[in-house]
């Protein structure tokens, strides 16, 4: 009786100790996933030292696997990838930070050309874990890196509906649907992409595009309006104003296409649509000296523009000169015929997405359309080619 | 449709992970496009007739066999045609085909018909009477799909050609020796037997100003039973669905002269018509017109072709002896704006802004503009593309256009337009296959012109989507007010009467060239009050059809009219005028009978 008297106060004491110290340790060292989280902000807000800081933390407080995947990430983000696998392979494959770690893992895959490997990474974490939206992120990567727009689509439908936030798949579908002609689909994945835009430049980048694809759906004054919403920063950049000198040209406004021309072909390095679209304008008026003209310069600034060349080879016929007129059709025709092929080729390609024969031909073909550097990514994506991977 | 895959690689896509987060902006109110009004149950312009009409005509596709044939997708027309000389159009329908056999390889045709037009809208079946229920020779029918009325051999009777998958037909109009008229196919002894692989529009004109019509037919690709590919759906989830035609080759077309004696000589090799061609590029014709557009007094032949150039044939021909040029592209008439072959389907002629210049006015195909080409002023015959400049591209590129036609539907001087929408494949992954028909007024823009998409004031019939093929215009009443057919697949044709507005006036032609002469390619010009209307006689237009040889003025207000002036392609005099000819009546203008031009 008498010992267990002295006993119970012990125990109450401990108890209110144990209590007290899970509290101070509660609120003086936060849990683990809130420091990584804490640090992957601080990684996407671009401060990488204050990412350390939460690292060392981690650190301190014995997460280890945390401070690998969040040190990984660093590690990537400064393109360090061999370091980063390194550290990111430290998750272990049974823990709930693998999906992340996989995740980050395939993209330094991709990144050092590796593209087998990441898929397969990225389809083990989905068997597990279907909706993992940052997965099928990777894998939307991983086939844009391929080229295979087609599976880039498939898959950023999907990471539209996991995370309805996110622009960017509304934004790649509105400009993959402009590319094959499905303009309504264009139209209305830009509008979607438009809904969830809050910074200037998420809403510039938006706008530009809605406004191209409505210009091509012959909505041209809806397309003004939609220029007209630009973000300030936007008002003057020559995009703007090419899209709504187009639009006027479109709805025979020739004077005033004009006069909202005039600045950016006089201007330095104008583009060959801008120059296209004053040439246009001239051709209208019948004054094909000064079309042809503008028509050459757009054909200098881009030699794959297949509108200027056919323009010109009009401006010159009309101009009597016949004989320049055949010659320069039948080089548009020719860039037409490249351009067809590369279409159909690019169908290949995403319906085949490790094909690598495929790709090689698109790298031929964009080099004969004098555009090295996107044959250089096709060549890349080709290299990245072996015989496809089992599920 | 060429994609503009130089783009992709510019379409950055860094979809790293954490580096966004769940945002939202203001809501945008979603284009809804083309701006698809409301169906109306009001009255409108045009109000269907069909259903009490007697009228039923419907054109098989065959689908039902599960081919996914290309064949399956083409439709057919109409020709509106005055057979028993009663003063009223009838109306002549190609019926398509089936598919039979133990595999469905067999390509049978299923019989025309032909309805005798009573008046009041009423109409007959006469197919029997007619003797177009077989063909000579007890030949089996064909798979069909255009069809194009003229009296070919000048003995004041119309007579009937009918197209399809293979071979043509042609029915010369005779009397039954009991007051009746009779049609007798007479293809093999005219010499129109072949070689015809997939005869689709054709065209009658006098090409040499001989006086006798002459002969264009449109081919399309090579589709056979032996060159029947499978073709993918247009989404993964679709297994399967109709082939597009660049999965084929084009097929020569076919121009013959008429020798004026029954027969027709093949002037394909020897006239500048694209044959023999090392490139195989002859155009997938659909639709083609034979009308004067540069004023020479000799028509010209425009051929729409699916996904390549169309071609403007420029007339060099001497009487008897065929000759052309064909100059499409140097003329600006072959492709769009962006210098990209369409799938061009359906064609007219028309003076769109009350200048006399010709415009030629295409149907395309989806994630297309319908084109107008506008003939240039000034030095050269240059047309320009003028879709947008009068509003044509408002109602988007989401339409399939087939059958089409200018046509004054409201009698304000103006010519209006009207299309048959309706897709091909079977199963779209974005688009309706049922499309509704487009009725564009012609109206003022300041000081120019414009055409606005009326569905409403069209009437209920331009709220119901179908797919719909060819398109004829006919004063099926001689009201003076133009009507309507429609054709559809595997729907009943729908005949529309036109009840505009009494108010105003109106002036018809039929013009009767001097001893019978075709009178394809002439120009007719009207004063009326401080304009001039200007109308061309062509041959052909529209989609797989043939229209109303008859030309309408719509005056407007106007109680009288000026000076009527015909230019004739051929006979004499070649000019001639006509003062202040009644109004609100038909008037046949026998060449000879007016003043004549010096």
């Amino acid at each position: 009786m008498y010992r267990l008297r002295w006993k119970i106060p012990l125990i109450i004491f401990s108890t209110i100790l144990l209590l007290a110290s899970g509290y101070v340790y509660l609120k003086v060292a936060p849990p683990a996933q809130s420091l990584l989280h804490d640090g992957q902000m601080s990684l996407r807000d671009g401060d990488l030292a204050k990412a350390n800081h939460f690292v060392e933390k981690l650190v301190s407080a014995g997460y280890m696997e945390h401070a690998a995947l969040l040190w990984g990430e660093s590690l990537y983000r400064r393109r360090k990838f061999g370091q980063a696998e390194s550290e990111l392979a430290k998750v272990n494959g049974a823990s709930a930070l693998y999906p992340q770690a996989a995740v980050l893992f395939a993209y330094c895959r991709l990144e050092v050309g590796d593209a087998t490997t990441a898929q397969e990474l990225l389809h083990g974490v989905l068997e597990d874990h279907p909706n993992d939206v940052e997965a099928h992120r990777g894998l939307a990567q991983v086939y844009f890196t391929l080229g295979a727009n087609t599976r880039v689509v498939d898959e950023l439908e999907i990471v539209a509906k996991l995370d309805p936030s996110d622009t960017r798949p509304w934004m790649y579908k509105g400009g993959f649907y402009a590319d094959v002609g499905l303009l309504i689909e264009s139209v209305g994945a830009y509008e979607q992409a438009l809904s969830r835009s809050v910074t200037p430049e998420q809403i510039g980048r938006a706008r530009f595009g809605l406004a191209e694809s409505l210009l091509k759906f012959g909505q041209h004054s809806r397309a003004i309006e939609v220029l007209a919403g630009l973000p300030e920063m936007f008002r003057t950049d020559p995009n703007a104003i090419v899209f709504k000198a187009d639009a006027l040209l479109r709805q025979a406004e020739f004077k005033a296409a004009r006069e909202l021309i005039a600045p950016v072909v006089s201007g330095p390095s104008p583009g060959s649509q801008a120059l296209t679209i004053a040439g246009r304008v001239e051709f209208e008026a019948g004054d094909y000296e000064r079309a042809i003209a503008f028509f050459e310069r757009a054909t200098v600034a881009d030699a794959a523009y297949h509108e200027a060349h056919y323009h010109l080879a009009q401006a010159l016929t009309r101009l009597g000169k016949t004989e320049a007129g055949a010659a320069q059709q039948k080089r548009a025709d020719a860039i037409k015929a490249d351009l067809q092929l590369m279409s159909q080729l690019v169908d290949g390609a995403g319906m085949r997405p490790w094909d690598a024969i495929v790709r090689e031909k698109l790298a031929d073909v964009s080099r004969r359309l004098g555009k090295d550097d996107i044959a250089n990514k096709w060549a890349k994506a080709a290299k990245m080619c072996p015989p496809p991977p089992k599920r | 449709m060429l994609h503009l895959h130089m783009r992709y690689w510019q379409r950055l896509l860094v979809l790293m992970i954490l580096s966004q987060s769940g945002c939202t902006g203001k809501s945008v109110t979603p284009t809804s496009a083309p701006q698809e009004q409301a169906a109306t149950s009001g009255p409108g312009l045009f109000r269907d007739m069909t259903d009490d009409s007697g009228l039923s005509a419907v054109f098989r596709n065959g689908e039902d066999a599960d081919r996914y044939s290309i064949l399956e997708v083409m439709g057919g027309g109409c020709a509106a045609i005055d057979y028993d000389g009663d003063g009223l159009l009838d109306l002549f329908f190609p019926c398509g085909g089936y598919f039979d056999g133990p595999d469905k390889k067999q390509i049978c045709g299923t019989a025309p018909k032909l309805f005798r037009n009573l008046g009041g809208f009423q109409f007959r079946d006469v197919t029997a009477e007619v003797g177009l229920t077989a063909l000579a020779d007890g030949q089996p029918w064909f798979y069909s799909h255009g069809a194009a009325a003229c009296d070919y051999d000048r003995d004041g009777r119309t007579d009937l050609l009918m197209t399809g998958y293979g071979r043509v037909a042609l029915w010369h109009n005779e009397s039954d020796g009991a007051g009746g008229r009779r049609f007798r196919e007479v293809t093999k002894e005219a010499g129109l037997l072949g070689p015809h692989f997939w005869a689709t529009t054709a065209a009658w004109g006098d090409l040499d100003g001989d006086g006798l019509p002459d002969l264009y037919v449109c081919h399309y690709l090579d589709w056979s039973n032996e060159n029947d590919p499978t073709c993918p759906g247009y989404r993964t989830n679709i297994v399967r669905d109709v082939c597009p035609p660049r999965q084929f080759n084009s097929r020569p077309h076919l121009l013959y002269r008429n020798r004026g004696n029954g027969t027709f000589e093949n002037a394909t090799a020897t006239s500048g018509i694209r044959a023999d061609r090392p490139d195989g590029k002859y155009g997938k014709g659909l639709g083609c017109l034979i009308a004067d557009l540069d004023g020479d007094g000799k028509p010209e032949i425009y051929v729409c072709n699916d996904g390549e150039d169309n071609f403007l044939y420029l007339n060099r021909s001497v009487p008897g002896k065929l000759k052309f040029e064909e100059r499409g592209l140097e003329l600006g008439i072959a492709r769009d704006s962006a210098g990209m072959a369409n799938g061009s389907m359906g064609v007219d002629v028309g003076d769109v802004d009350g200048t006399g210049r010709p415009a030629i006015w295409v149907t395309n195909y989806e994630n297309e503009f319908h084109a107008l080409y506008h003939l240039r002023s000034g030095k050269g015959m240059f047309f320009d593309y003028a879709s947008q400049r009068y509003g044509l591209t408002a109602i988007g590129s989401r339409f399939v256009g087939f059958g089409t036609a200018f046509v004054d539907a409201d009698l304000d001087g103006w010519e209006d337009i009207v299309i048959a929408n309706g897709h091909v494949v079977r199963h779209s992954p974005t688009n309706s296959i049922r499309q509704r028909p487009i009725l564009f007024r012609n109206v003022p823009l300041g000081d120019r012109r414009q055409f606005t998409d009326v569905a409403i004031e069209g009437g209920p019939f331009f709220a119901e989507p179908r797919v719909g093929r060819g398109v004829v215009v006919a004063d099926l009443d001689n009201d003076g007010r133009p009507d309507l057919v429609y054709c559809h697949i595997n729907e009943t044709a729908r005949v529309l009467k036109n009840e505009s507005l009494r108010d105003n006036h109106w002036l018809g032609v039929e013009l009767a060239g001097q001893d019978r002469r075709d009178p394809t390619g002439a120009k007719l010009s009207l004063v009326v009050g401080q304009r001039t209307l200007v109308r061309l006689l062509a041959g052909g237009r529209s989609y797989l059809s043939s229209s109303d040889p008859r030309r309408l003025f719509g005056l407007a207000t106007n109680q009288q009219v000026g000076r009527l002036t015909v230019e004739w392609p051929s006979g004499t005099p070649r000019k001639e005028w006509w003062d202040s000819l009644p109004i609100d009546r038909y008037h046949t203008l026998l060449q000879g009978s007016g003043r004549a031009v010096e």
